[in-house]
Protein backbone atom coordinates (compact mmCIF):
# COMPACT_ATOMS: atom_id res chain seq x y z
CA UNK A 1 0.00 0.00 0.00
CA UNK A 2 1.10 3.82 -0.73
CA UNK A 3 3.02 6.01 2.21
CA UNK A 4 1.21 7.96 3.94
CA UNK A 5 2.43 11.30 2.38
CA UNK A 6 1.70 10.05 -1.14
CA UNK A 7 -1.44 9.14 -0.84
CA UNK A 8 -3.01 12.35 -2.77
CA UNK A 9 -0.25 12.45 -5.69
CA UNK A 10 -2.67 10.46 -7.62
CA UNK A 11 -5.89 11.96 -7.44
CA UNK A 12 -4.40 15.10 -7.12
CA UNK A 13 -3.00 14.44 -11.02
CA UNK A 14 -6.18 14.41 -11.73
CA UNK A 15 -7.76 16.61 -10.48
CA UNK A 16 -9.69 19.53 -12.04
CA UNK A 17 -8.53 17.98 -15.75
CA UNK A 18 -10.01 15.62 -17.99
CA UNK A 19 -7.55 13.31 -20.21
CA UNK A 20 -8.29 11.50 -22.68
CA UNK A 21 -8.53 9.73 -26.45
CA UNK A 22 -11.60 9.49 -27.31
CA UNK A 23 -11.63 13.32 -28.97
CA UNK A 24 -12.36 17.31 -27.91
CA UNK A 25 -14.90 19.96 -28.74
CA UNK A 26 -12.95 22.96 -29.57
CA UNK A 27 -15.53 25.08 -29.51
CA UNK A 28 -16.58 27.14 -32.62
CA UNK A 29 -14.14 25.31 -35.28
CA UNK A 30 -13.82 21.82 -35.16
CA UNK A 31 -14.61 18.40 -32.98
CA UNK A 32 -12.49 15.23 -32.94
CA UNK A 33 -13.59 12.23 -32.88
CA UNK A 34 -10.69 9.32 -32.52
CA UNK A 35 -8.52 11.73 -34.22
CA UNK A 36 -11.34 12.31 -36.97
CA UNK A 37 -12.31 15.88 -37.73
CA UNK A 38 -15.78 15.64 -37.33
CA UNK A 39 -16.83 18.81 -39.99
CA UNK A 40 -13.59 17.97 -42.05
CA UNK A 41 -13.94 14.03 -42.84
CA UNK A 42 -17.08 12.73 -41.44
CA UNK A 43 -19.01 14.73 -41.49
CA UNK A 44 -21.83 14.10 -44.51
CA UNK A 45 -19.12 11.15 -45.72
CA UNK A 46 -20.08 8.16 -42.80
CA UNK A 47 -23.10 7.20 -41.44
CA UNK A 48 -24.24 7.59 -38.01
CA UNK A 49 -23.87 4.11 -37.08
CA UNK A 50 -20.33 4.09 -38.52
CA UNK A 51 -19.58 7.56 -36.17
CA UNK A 52 -21.81 5.36 -33.83
CA UNK A 53 -19.00 2.37 -33.70
CA UNK A 54 -16.16 5.13 -33.65
CA UNK A 55 -17.25 6.62 -30.52
CA UNK A 56 -17.50 3.21 -28.81
CA UNK A 57 -14.27 1.47 -30.14
CA UNK A 58 -12.08 3.85 -32.13
CA UNK A 59 -12.65 2.18 -34.92
CA UNK A 60 -13.82 3.80 -38.33
CA UNK A 61 -16.07 0.55 -39.77
CA UNK A 62 -17.18 -0.18 -43.42
CA UNK A 63 -20.22 1.44 -44.69
CA UNK A 64 -20.73 -2.72 -45.64
CA UNK A 65 -20.67 -3.59 -41.80
CA UNK A 66 -22.51 -0.52 -40.89
CA UNK A 67 -24.80 -1.31 -42.86
CA UNK A 68 -25.36 -4.77 -41.64
CA UNK A 69 -25.56 -3.28 -37.90
CA UNK A 70 -28.57 -0.65 -38.76
CA UNK A 71 -30.54 -3.71 -40.34
CA UNK A 72 -29.80 -5.44 -37.45
CA UNK A 73 -30.96 -2.56 -35.19
CA UNK A 74 -34.13 -2.54 -37.24
CA UNK A 75 -34.84 -6.02 -36.22
CA UNK A 76 -34.05 -5.64 -32.37
CA UNK A 77 -36.98 -2.99 -32.07
CA UNK A 78 -40.69 -4.09 -33.03
CA UNK A 79 -43.49 -1.67 -32.49
CA UNK A 80 -45.56 -4.47 -30.56
CA UNK A 81 -45.96 -3.46 -26.98
CA UNK A 82 -46.22 -7.65 -25.54
CA UNK A 83 -43.06 -7.47 -25.77
CA UNK A 84 -41.29 -6.72 -22.20
CA UNK A 85 -39.43 -3.52 -23.11
CA UNK A 86 -42.29 -2.36 -25.26
CA UNK A 87 -44.74 -2.44 -22.56
CA UNK A 88 -42.89 0.03 -20.01
CA UNK A 89 -42.68 2.14 -23.09
CA UNK A 90 -46.16 1.86 -23.15
CA UNK A 91 -47.07 2.43 -19.87
CA UNK A 92 -44.57 5.13 -19.59
CA UNK A 93 -46.93 6.73 -22.26
CA UNK A 94 -50.09 5.98 -20.85
CA UNK A 95 -48.57 8.14 -17.59
CA UNK A 96 -47.35 11.06 -19.63
CA UNK A 97 -43.45 10.60 -18.75
CA UNK A 98 -41.21 12.76 -21.13
CA UNK A 99 -40.00 10.62 -24.14
CA UNK A 100 -36.80 10.61 -23.00
CA UNK A 101 -37.85 8.84 -19.71
CA UNK A 102 -40.05 6.37 -21.34
CA UNK A 103 -37.36 5.10 -24.12
CA UNK A 104 -34.31 4.92 -21.30
CA UNK A 105 -36.52 2.91 -19.09
CA UNK A 106 -37.25 0.79 -21.88
CA UNK A 107 -33.66 0.58 -23.01
CA UNK A 108 -32.56 -0.37 -19.28
CA UNK A 109 -35.60 -2.98 -18.82
CA UNK A 110 -33.98 -4.66 -22.16
CA UNK A 111 -30.49 -4.77 -20.73
CA UNK A 112 -31.83 -8.30 -19.57
CA UNK A 113 -30.29 -11.50 -19.98
CA UNK A 114 -33.38 -12.87 -21.17
CA UNK A 115 -33.64 -10.73 -24.39
CA UNK A 116 -33.24 -7.65 -25.81
CA UNK A 117 -29.88 -7.42 -27.75
CA UNK A 118 -27.80 -5.46 -25.09
CA UNK A 119 -26.77 -7.46 -22.37
CA UNK A 120 -27.30 -10.85 -24.48
CA UNK A 121 -25.13 -9.48 -27.25
CA UNK A 122 -22.05 -9.69 -24.89
CA UNK A 123 -22.91 -12.88 -23.15
CA UNK A 124 -23.51 -14.67 -26.18
CA UNK A 125 -20.37 -13.02 -27.88
CA UNK A 126 -18.35 -14.48 -24.42
CA UNK A 127 -19.87 -17.44 -25.12
CA UNK A 128 -19.00 -18.13 -28.69
CA UNK A 129 -15.45 -16.71 -28.18
CA UNK A 130 -14.99 -19.20 -25.58
CA UNK A 131 -16.67 -21.93 -27.29
CA UNK A 132 -14.19 -20.96 -30.40
CA UNK A 133 -11.36 -21.50 -28.26
CA UNK A 134 -12.77 -24.74 -26.97
CA UNK A 135 -13.28 -26.47 -30.07
CA UNK A 136 -9.69 -25.43 -31.15
CA UNK A 137 -8.45 -27.48 -28.44
CA UNK A 138 -10.43 -30.25 -28.82
CA UNK A 139 -13.90 -30.54 -27.45
CA UNK A 140 -16.42 -31.94 -29.41
CA UNK A 141 -19.66 -29.91 -30.22
CA UNK A 142 -21.86 -32.40 -27.72
CA UNK A 143 -20.00 -31.53 -24.50
CA UNK A 144 -19.85 -27.77 -25.18
CA UNK A 145 -23.97 -28.26 -25.04
CA UNK A 146 -23.77 -30.60 -22.11
CA UNK A 147 -21.99 -28.34 -20.12
CA UNK A 148 -24.98 -25.70 -20.55
CA UNK A 149 -27.75 -25.70 -17.59
CA UNK A 150 -31.06 -27.09 -18.41
CA UNK A 151 -33.43 -24.36 -18.42
CA UNK A 152 -37.72 -24.80 -19.31
CA UNK A 153 -36.19 -28.35 -20.79
CA UNK A 154 -33.44 -26.84 -22.90
CA UNK A 155 -29.93 -25.83 -22.75
CA UNK A 156 -29.54 -22.49 -21.48
CA UNK A 157 -27.10 -20.59 -23.89
CA UNK A 158 -27.43 -16.93 -24.76
CA UNK A 159 -28.15 -16.49 -28.07
CA UNK A 160 -29.80 -20.28 -28.81
CA UNK A 161 -33.43 -20.33 -27.68
CA UNK A 162 -35.95 -17.71 -27.24
CA UNK A 163 -38.27 -16.76 -24.85
CA UNK A 164 -40.98 -17.23 -26.69
CA UNK A 165 -40.86 -20.70 -28.62
CA UNK A 166 -41.60 -19.22 -32.30
CA UNK A 167 -38.69 -19.92 -34.87
CA UNK A 168 -36.60 -16.47 -35.07
CA UNK A 169 -37.75 -15.09 -38.31
CA UNK A 170 -34.58 -12.75 -38.58
CA UNK A 171 -31.94 -15.54 -39.18
CA UNK A 172 -32.76 -15.75 -42.68
CA UNK A 173 -32.84 -12.34 -44.01
CA UNK A 174 -29.52 -11.80 -41.96
CA UNK A 175 -28.00 -14.41 -43.46
CA UNK A 176 -28.83 -13.61 -46.92
CA UNK A 177 -27.51 -9.70 -45.45
CA UNK A 178 -24.32 -11.10 -44.48
CA UNK A 179 -23.86 -12.60 -47.54
CA UNK A 180 -24.97 -9.93 -49.92
CA UNK A 181 -22.92 -7.55 -48.39
CA UNK A 182 -19.74 -9.37 -49.22
CA UNK A 183 -19.27 -10.82 -45.56
CA UNK A 184 -17.68 -14.27 -44.74
CA UNK A 185 -18.26 -16.38 -42.26
CA UNK A 186 -15.20 -17.15 -39.80
CA UNK A 187 -15.17 -19.27 -37.33
CA UNK A 188 -17.44 -17.87 -35.24
CA UNK A 189 -20.62 -18.14 -37.68
CA UNK A 190 -19.75 -21.72 -38.46
CA UNK A 191 -19.38 -23.01 -34.88
CA UNK A 192 -22.93 -21.07 -34.25
CA UNK A 193 -24.01 -22.96 -37.43
CA UNK A 194 -22.89 -26.44 -36.03
CA UNK A 195 -24.21 -25.68 -32.07
CA UNK A 196 -27.92 -24.41 -34.22
CA UNK A 197 -28.25 -27.67 -36.11
CA UNK A 198 -27.18 -29.73 -33.34
CA UNK A 199 -29.84 -28.16 -30.89
CA UNK A 200 -32.88 -27.76 -33.94
CA UNK A 201 -31.86 -31.88 -33.72
CA UNK A 202 -31.84 -32.39 -30.33
CA UNK A 203 -34.24 -29.47 -28.79
CA UNK A 204 -36.49 -28.34 -31.56
CA UNK A 205 -34.83 -24.57 -30.87
CA UNK A 206 -32.01 -23.49 -33.15
CA UNK A 207 -29.77 -20.57 -32.88
CA UNK A 208 -31.97 -16.97 -32.46
CA UNK A 209 -30.54 -13.07 -33.51
CA UNK A 210 -28.57 -12.45 -30.37
CA UNK A 211 -26.69 -15.71 -31.05
CA UNK A 212 -26.14 -14.92 -34.92
CA UNK A 213 -25.45 -11.25 -34.12
CA UNK A 214 -22.99 -12.36 -31.58
CA UNK A 215 -21.15 -14.42 -33.89
CA UNK A 216 -20.78 -12.34 -36.50
CA UNK A 217 -19.57 -9.02 -34.67
CA UNK A 218 -17.25 -12.14 -33.26
CA UNK A 219 -15.84 -12.79 -36.56
CA UNK A 220 -15.55 -9.15 -37.49
CA UNK A 221 -13.34 -9.01 -34.30
CA UNK A 222 -14.87 -6.80 -31.68
CA UNK A 223 -14.96 -8.05 -28.07
CA UNK A 224 -18.08 -9.14 -26.11
CA UNK A 225 -17.79 -5.61 -23.77
CA UNK A 226 -17.53 -3.58 -27.59
CA UNK A 227 -20.75 -5.46 -28.77
CA UNK A 228 -22.50 -4.48 -25.26
CA UNK A 229 -21.79 -0.74 -25.84
CA UNK A 230 -22.61 -0.85 -29.92
CA UNK A 231 -25.99 -2.63 -29.24
CA UNK A 232 -27.18 -0.55 -25.79
CA UNK A 233 -29.71 1.42 -27.57
CA UNK A 234 -31.00 -1.45 -29.82
CA UNK A 235 -34.38 -1.65 -29.05
CA UNK A 236 -35.02 1.99 -28.76
CA UNK A 237 -37.93 2.46 -31.51
CA UNK A 238 -40.13 0.11 -30.38
CA UNK A 239 -40.41 1.65 -27.41
CA UNK A 240 -40.77 5.05 -28.57
CA UNK A 241 -43.21 3.56 -30.91
CA UNK A 242 -45.35 1.91 -27.81
CA UNK A 243 -44.67 5.06 -26.00
CA UNK A 244 -46.30 7.56 -28.80
CA UNK A 245 -49.17 4.66 -28.86
CA UNK A 246 -50.12 5.85 -25.63
CA UNK A 247 -49.35 9.24 -24.69
CA UNK A 248 -52.17 10.78 -24.91
CA UNK A 249 -54.34 7.95 -23.32
CA UNK A 250 -56.00 7.75 -20.02
CA UNK A 251 -54.18 6.52 -16.98
CA UNK A 252 -54.81 2.78 -16.93
CA UNK A 253 -56.11 2.85 -20.60
CA UNK A 254 -53.48 0.18 -21.47
CA UNK A 255 -53.70 -3.12 -20.18
CA UNK A 256 -55.88 -2.00 -16.97
CA UNK A 257 -56.12 -5.01 -14.30
CA UNK A 258 -58.57 -5.63 -12.13
CA UNK A 259 -57.81 -6.53 -8.58
CA UNK A 260 -58.34 -9.98 -9.21
CA UNK A 261 -56.05 -9.99 -12.27
CA UNK A 262 -52.89 -10.14 -9.51
CA UNK A 263 -52.60 -13.43 -7.94
CA UNK A 264 -51.85 -12.94 -3.93
CA UNK A 265 -50.45 -15.72 -2.43
CA UNK A 266 -49.46 -14.38 0.06
CA UNK A 267 -50.34 -14.54 4.26
CA UNK A 268 -54.27 -14.66 4.98
CA UNK A 269 -55.62 -11.03 6.52
CA UNK A 270 -54.21 -10.61 10.08
CA UNK A 271 -54.60 -7.78 12.42
CA UNK A 272 -51.59 -5.98 14.11
CA UNK B 1 -57.32 -15.84 -5.32
CA UNK B 2 -57.86 -19.08 -7.72
CA UNK B 3 -54.77 -20.90 -9.52
CA UNK B 4 -54.06 -19.26 -12.66
CA UNK B 5 -53.19 -21.46 -15.49
CA UNK B 6 -50.18 -21.59 -17.75
CA UNK B 7 -50.18 -20.63 -21.20
CA UNK B 8 -48.81 -23.79 -23.03
CA UNK B 9 -46.37 -22.84 -25.46
CA UNK B 10 -44.24 -25.56 -25.38
CA UNK B 11 -41.14 -25.07 -23.18
CA UNK B 12 -41.94 -21.39 -22.34
CA UNK B 13 -44.88 -21.61 -19.49
CA UNK B 14 -46.31 -17.95 -19.70
CA UNK B 15 -48.78 -17.70 -16.72
CA UNK B 16 -52.15 -16.17 -17.44
CA UNK B 17 -51.93 -14.11 -14.39
CA UNK B 18 -48.54 -12.35 -12.27
CA UNK B 19 -48.67 -12.85 -8.96
CA UNK B 20 -47.68 -11.29 -5.20
CA UNK B 21 -47.02 -12.26 -1.92
CA UNK B 22 -46.84 -8.61 -0.74
CA UNK B 23 -49.51 -7.03 -1.63
CA UNK B 24 -53.54 -8.15 -1.52
CA UNK B 25 -56.01 -5.32 -3.35
CA UNK B 26 -59.70 -6.70 -2.09
CA UNK B 27 -61.68 -5.05 -4.93
CA UNK B 28 -64.74 -2.10 -4.51
CA UNK B 29 -68.16 -4.05 -4.24
CA UNK B 30 -69.39 -2.63 -7.11
CA UNK B 31 -66.09 -1.83 -9.25
CA UNK B 32 -63.55 -4.78 -9.60
CA UNK B 33 -60.84 -2.58 -10.79
CA UNK B 34 -60.86 -0.15 -7.70
CA UNK B 35 -58.74 -1.03 -4.33
CA UNK B 36 -61.76 -0.78 -1.63
CA UNK B 37 -58.83 -1.67 0.86
CA UNK B 38 -55.02 -2.85 0.00
CA UNK B 39 -53.16 -5.10 2.36
CA UNK B 40 -49.41 -5.70 3.19
CA UNK B 41 -48.81 -9.38 3.81
CA UNK B 42 -51.75 -9.73 5.42
CA UNK B 43 -52.06 -6.32 7.24
CA UNK B 44 -54.18 -3.50 6.61
CA UNK B 45 -52.31 -0.73 5.02
CA UNK B 46 -53.97 2.08 6.37
CA UNK B 47 -53.66 0.63 9.92
CA UNK B 48 -50.14 0.05 9.24
CA UNK B 49 -49.83 3.61 8.55
CA UNK B 50 -51.07 4.83 12.01
CA UNK B 51 -49.19 2.37 13.84
CA UNK B 52 -46.05 1.40 12.54
CA UNK B 53 -42.69 3.37 11.66
CA UNK B 54 -42.09 3.59 7.71
CA UNK B 55 -39.15 1.51 8.71
CA UNK B 56 -41.03 -1.27 10.35
CA UNK B 57 -43.40 -1.18 7.16
CA UNK B 58 -40.13 -1.22 4.89
CA UNK B 59 -38.43 -4.04 7.16
CA UNK B 60 -42.19 -5.59 6.45
CA UNK B 61 -42.12 -5.43 2.63
CA UNK B 62 -38.70 -6.79 2.52
CA UNK B 63 -39.07 -10.15 5.01
CA UNK B 64 -42.48 -10.28 5.29
CA UNK B 65 -43.09 -9.88 9.08
CA UNK B 66 -42.61 -6.81 11.13
CA UNK B 67 -39.25 -6.45 12.79
CA UNK B 68 -38.53 -6.89 16.57
CA UNK B 69 -36.88 -3.48 18.49
CA UNK B 70 -33.98 -4.63 17.60
CA UNK B 71 -34.09 -5.14 13.94
CA UNK B 72 -36.30 -1.89 12.69
CA UNK B 73 -33.04 -0.14 14.95
CA UNK B 74 -30.54 -2.00 13.02
CA UNK B 75 -32.65 -0.72 9.79
CA UNK B 76 -33.06 2.49 10.66
CA UNK B 77 -29.26 3.40 11.61
CA UNK B 78 -28.27 1.60 7.95
CA UNK B 79 -30.82 3.84 6.11
CA UNK B 80 -29.64 7.04 8.00
CA UNK B 81 -26.21 6.08 7.67
CA UNK B 82 -26.27 5.65 3.69
CA UNK B 83 -29.20 8.98 3.46
CA UNK B 84 -26.06 11.21 2.22
CA UNK B 85 -23.05 10.21 0.96
CA UNK B 86 -21.62 13.32 0.09
CA UNK B 87 -21.85 15.60 -3.07
CA UNK B 88 -18.39 14.23 -4.53
CA UNK B 89 -19.84 10.68 -4.69
CA UNK B 90 -20.57 9.87 -8.73
CA UNK B 91 -24.14 9.12 -7.81
CA UNK B 92 -24.98 12.24 -6.26
CA UNK B 93 -22.27 14.31 -8.31
CA UNK B 94 -24.38 12.86 -11.10
CA UNK B 95 -27.19 14.15 -9.95
CA UNK B 96 -26.26 17.28 -8.90
CA UNK B 97 -24.29 17.38 -13.00
CA UNK B 98 -28.10 16.82 -14.52
CA UNK B 99 -30.01 19.21 -12.21
CA UNK B 100 -27.72 22.15 -12.50
CA UNK B 101 -27.84 21.49 -16.35
CA UNK B 102 -31.65 21.77 -16.41
CA UNK B 103 -32.69 18.59 -17.01
CA UNK B 104 -36.22 17.77 -16.41
CA UNK B 105 -36.89 17.62 -12.53
CA UNK B 106 -38.49 13.67 -12.62
CA UNK B 107 -35.18 11.99 -14.12
CA UNK B 108 -32.95 13.64 -11.43
CA UNK B 109 -33.56 10.78 -8.98
CA UNK B 110 -33.43 8.07 -11.19
CA UNK B 111 -30.26 9.28 -13.09
CA UNK B 112 -28.76 9.06 -9.76
CA UNK B 113 -30.06 5.72 -8.79
CA UNK B 114 -28.36 4.23 -12.32
CA UNK B 115 -25.00 5.44 -11.31
CA UNK B 116 -25.63 4.06 -8.03
CA UNK B 117 -26.07 0.48 -9.33
CA UNK B 118 -22.60 0.10 -10.71
CA UNK B 119 -20.16 -2.06 -10.32
CA UNK B 120 -17.20 -0.54 -8.74
CA UNK B 121 -18.38 0.42 -5.36
CA UNK B 122 -22.19 0.76 -6.20
CA UNK B 123 -25.23 -1.14 -5.73
CA UNK B 124 -23.65 -4.55 -7.84
CA UNK B 125 -20.78 -4.47 -5.29
CA UNK B 126 -23.08 -4.29 -2.23
CA UNK B 127 -24.90 -7.83 -4.02
CA UNK B 128 -21.30 -9.27 -4.39
CA UNK B 129 -20.08 -8.48 -0.83
CA UNK B 130 -23.63 -9.54 0.88
CA UNK B 131 -23.22 -13.00 -0.98
CA UNK B 132 -19.28 -12.85 -0.05
CA UNK B 133 -20.46 -12.61 4.04
CA UNK B 134 -22.76 -15.85 3.61
CA UNK B 135 -19.93 -17.53 2.24
CA UNK B 136 -17.29 -16.38 3.96
CA UNK B 137 -18.83 -15.35 7.45
CA UNK B 138 -18.06 -17.37 10.71
CA UNK B 139 -14.52 -18.74 9.11
CA UNK B 140 -11.09 -17.63 9.71
CA UNK B 141 -10.89 -13.92 9.16
CA UNK B 142 -7.13 -14.19 7.43
CA UNK B 143 -7.63 -16.60 4.56
CA UNK B 144 -10.78 -14.00 4.12
CA UNK B 145 -8.45 -10.67 3.89
CA UNK B 146 -6.24 -12.49 1.92
CA UNK B 147 -9.25 -12.70 -0.91
CA UNK B 148 -10.15 -9.46 -0.58
CA UNK B 149 -6.20 -8.18 -0.92
CA UNK B 150 -5.91 -10.32 -3.87
CA UNK B 151 -8.94 -8.67 -5.37
CA UNK B 152 -7.93 -5.13 -4.51
CA UNK B 153 -4.26 -5.72 -5.85
CA UNK B 154 -5.84 -6.83 -9.38
CA UNK B 155 -7.58 -3.87 -9.76
CA UNK B 156 -10.94 -6.34 -9.67
CA UNK B 157 -13.54 -4.00 -8.77
CA UNK B 158 -15.69 -7.46 -8.66
CA UNK B 159 -13.60 -9.30 -6.10
CA UNK B 160 -12.77 -6.31 -3.48
CA UNK B 161 -16.25 -7.03 -2.14
CA UNK B 162 -16.70 -3.61 -1.19
CA UNK B 163 -13.74 -3.00 1.16
CA UNK B 164 -10.71 -1.21 0.57
CA UNK B 165 -9.75 2.21 0.65
CA UNK B 166 -11.13 6.21 -0.18
CA UNK B 167 -8.66 8.20 -1.85
CA UNK B 168 -5.97 6.04 -0.79
CA UNK B 169 -6.97 5.31 2.77
CA UNK B 170 -9.15 4.03 5.27
CA UNK B 171 -13.11 5.83 5.38
CA UNK B 172 -13.29 6.83 8.68
CA UNK B 173 -16.77 7.24 8.70
CA UNK B 174 -17.98 4.24 7.79
CA UNK B 175 -15.80 2.56 10.42
CA UNK B 176 -17.12 4.70 12.77
CA UNK B 177 -20.42 3.79 11.42
CA UNK B 178 -19.95 -0.24 11.82
CA UNK B 179 -18.84 0.38 15.26
CA UNK B 180 -22.37 2.17 15.59
CA UNK B 181 -24.07 -0.97 14.28
CA UNK B 182 -22.02 -3.33 16.90
CA UNK B 183 -23.03 -1.07 19.87
CA UNK B 184 -26.72 -1.67 18.70
CA UNK B 185 -26.32 -5.49 18.59
CA UNK B 186 -22.84 -5.90 21.00
CA UNK B 187 -23.40 -9.71 21.19
CA UNK B 188 -24.38 -10.60 17.57
CA UNK B 189 -22.27 -13.17 16.25
CA UNK B 190 -22.20 -11.89 13.03
CA UNK B 191 -21.06 -8.32 13.75
CA UNK B 192 -18.19 -9.65 15.99
CA UNK B 193 -16.62 -11.77 13.38
CA UNK B 194 -17.19 -8.72 10.68
CA UNK B 195 -15.42 -6.85 13.81
CA UNK B 196 -12.32 -9.22 13.44
CA UNK B 197 -12.17 -8.70 9.53
CA UNK B 198 -12.24 -5.24 10.15
CA UNK B 199 -9.20 -5.08 12.33
CA UNK B 200 -7.71 -7.38 10.30
CA UNK B 201 -8.24 -5.30 7.21
CA UNK B 202 -7.45 -2.43 9.17
CA UNK B 203 -4.09 -3.94 10.04
CA UNK B 204 -3.51 -3.78 5.86
CA UNK B 205 -4.89 -0.16 6.10
CA UNK B 206 -7.75 -1.21 4.44
CA UNK B 207 -11.29 -1.30 5.76
CA UNK B 208 -15.21 -0.70 4.90
CA UNK B 209 -16.28 1.59 2.68
CA UNK B 210 -20.23 2.36 2.33
CA UNK B 211 -20.81 -0.87 0.09
CA UNK B 212 -19.74 -3.63 2.50
CA UNK B 213 -21.30 -1.63 5.80
CA UNK B 214 -24.60 -1.75 3.70
CA UNK B 215 -24.06 -5.26 3.00
CA UNK B 216 -22.82 -6.05 6.83
CA UNK B 217 -25.98 -4.78 8.27
CA UNK B 218 -27.77 -6.28 5.78
CA UNK B 219 -26.84 -9.50 5.74
CA UNK B 220 -27.29 -9.30 9.81
CA UNK B 221 -31.03 -8.88 8.95
CA UNK B 222 -30.18 -12.05 6.54
CA UNK B 223 -31.55 -10.07 3.16
CA UNK B 224 -29.91 -12.11 0.61
CA UNK B 225 -27.99 -10.43 -2.51
CA UNK B 226 -30.39 -9.12 -4.60
CA UNK B 227 -32.35 -7.50 -1.73
CA UNK B 228 -29.20 -5.97 -0.45
CA UNK B 229 -28.64 -4.36 -3.76
CA UNK B 230 -31.86 -2.51 -4.48
CA UNK B 231 -31.98 -2.02 -1.06
CA UNK B 232 -28.42 0.09 -1.62
CA UNK B 233 -30.08 2.49 -4.13
CA UNK B 234 -33.19 2.99 -2.11
CA UNK B 235 -31.27 4.00 0.96
CA UNK B 236 -28.97 6.22 -1.15
CA UNK B 237 -31.81 8.17 -2.88
CA UNK B 238 -32.57 10.44 -0.35
CA UNK B 239 -29.01 11.90 -0.69
CA UNK B 240 -29.63 11.65 -4.29
CA UNK B 241 -32.64 13.34 -4.16
CA UNK B 242 -31.98 16.63 -2.24
CA UNK B 243 -28.14 16.99 -3.62
CA UNK B 244 -30.09 17.03 -7.38
CA UNK B 245 -32.95 19.44 -6.28
CA UNK B 246 -30.79 21.83 -4.78
CA UNK B 247 -28.60 22.48 -7.79
CA UNK B 248 -32.14 22.62 -9.54
CA UNK B 249 -32.68 26.45 -8.33
CA UNK B 250 -29.02 27.55 -9.10
CA UNK B 251 -28.17 29.49 -12.58
CA UNK B 252 -25.93 26.74 -15.20
CA UNK B 253 -22.84 28.88 -14.47
CA UNK B 254 -22.99 28.06 -10.74
CA UNK B 255 -21.10 24.67 -11.10
CA UNK B 256 -17.53 24.45 -13.28
CA UNK B 257 -17.09 23.74 -17.07
CA UNK B 258 -13.58 22.99 -17.26
CA UNK B 259 -11.77 25.08 -19.84
CA UNK B 260 -9.49 24.16 -23.29
CA UNK B 261 -6.48 23.98 -21.62
CA UNK B 262 -8.06 22.02 -18.54
CA UNK B 263 -8.85 19.31 -20.50
CA UNK B 264 -5.87 17.26 -22.57
CA UNK B 265 -6.72 15.02 -25.75
CA UNK B 266 -4.18 13.02 -27.51
CA UNK B 267 -5.53 10.94 -29.80
CA UNK B 268 -3.87 7.07 -30.51
CA UNK B 269 -1.69 6.84 -33.37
Amino acid sequence: MKQKNKLTEYWDSKRNKISTDIGKWIGGQEVYIRNHPLFAELFMQYSYMQIQVLNVTGKLISKELATWLENNFMCMSYPDARIWCNQIGALAGMNATSPSAAITAGVLAADSRAYGGSLTTKLAMAFIQQAVNKIAMGQPVEQLIAEAPIKHGKPAIVGYVRPVDKKDERILPHQRMTENLGFKKGPHLRLSEQLSTFLEAEYGSGINIGGYTAAFLSDQGFTPEEGYQIKALCVASGVAACFSDNVNHKKHEFLPKRCEDIRYTGPQIRSL
Amino acid sequence: MAQSTPTDKKGFLYSKKQETQICYEKPAADNPYLTEKRYLFGYDHEQLCNQVSYVEQLYLLIKGELPNVEQSKLLNYIMSALLNLGPREPCIAGSMTAAISKCRTEHILPIGLQLAGGEHNGAITVAQCTHFLQQHKFTAVQPVVDIIKTGISQQNSSQNFGFGQSFGDVDPIFQRHFAQLLHLLPHNEFLLWCDKLRLALQAENLGLLPTSFAAIGLTCLEIGSREALGLYQLMVAPGILMHGLEQTHKPITSAPLLEDEQYYYEAKK
